[in-house]
């Protein structure tokens, strides 16, 4: 978790909305007061230790499944399972 | 200005929006074989009859090799649907879901019974995927027959 981070972004997974290369915001807080719901925006540590950032698409027993909007390109829960609630570090708060 | 100074204070993290490596090689032959092996156990295990030690202890191993084949014709048809197969293709072929989901549900099924039926119905199921992968691919399936001793055929293409 934290309190307010900015990333860069690699990768087409997100597009239209987040596209490769560019900024966002990410935090905690709102996190703070409501869990993650379906269609926020989360990063989160991957079980190799890398961030990545898709959209919750569904809130199972024990953790969430997450999307890329890019479904077509996309590597998330349908290769790599639920993601814990651990392991969620935010939320995307707006592009830069 | 005020958000533009502050987030400018802080340092730049790297975040993935991870893709799939594109490398395009996909094949239903690996689901058709691993079909023709749940078939093949399936009839090895009925036609075993003895209850001594050397029949469990086969029993037990083509149980295992039945099981396996059985999920890997399960991980080859989701990374065929998952990876491969785009709206386009669910769109020209409006059953090809269901396909996919009733192939994986018979393969499930074949790995968890002793049940011939369920086998001929995934191995039918990989089939008719196959056709149905080699049309989006512009080529043209052609049902010929295995060399393997099920006897049943094999999707290929001309």
């Amino acid at each position: 978790m934290l309190l307010l981070a900015r990333f860069k972004i690699y990768g087409h997974s997100m597009e239209p909305q987040i596209g490769d290369g560019e900024e966002v915001l990410v935090s905690e807080v709102p996190f703070w007061f409501k869990k993650p719901q379906i269609n926020d925006i989360v990063a989160f540590v991957s079980k190799d230790n890398k961030v990545l950032i898709k959209r919750v698409s569904g809130v199972v027993r024990g953790g969430y499944y997450v999307q890329g909007d890019n479904r077509e390109d996309s590597l998330d829960s349908r290769r790599f399972g639920k993601v814990l609630p651990k392991q969620i570090m935010g939320k995307f708060i707006f592009k830069l | 200005m005020i958000l533009k100074t502050l987030t400018s204070l802080l340092s730049v993290r790297t975040a993935y929006a991870h893709c799939d490596i594109p490398c395009g090689i996909y094949d239903p032959h690996m689901a058709q074989v691993a079909a023709h092996t749940v078939v093949r156990m399936t009839q090895l295990i009925l036609d075993t009859k003895g209850t001594d030690s050397k029949s469990i202890h086969n029993v037990s191993r083509m149980t295992h090799v039945k099981e396996e084949h059985a999920g890997r014709i399960e991980e080859e048809l989701e990374t065929l649907r998952n990876d491969y197969f785009k709206d386009e293709h669910f769109k020209e072929y409006p059953d090809l879901e269901e396909l996919i989901k009733d192939t994986i549900d018979f393969a499930s099924k074949a790995r968890q019974n002793i049940d011939m039926d369920v086998a001929l119905k995934a191995l039918a199921g990989t089939q008719a995927i196959a056709e149905i992968f080699y049309k989006t691919k512009g080529v043209t399936p052609v049902r010929v027959k295995s060399v393997y001793p099920t006897l049943g055929e094999i999707v290929t293409y001309k």
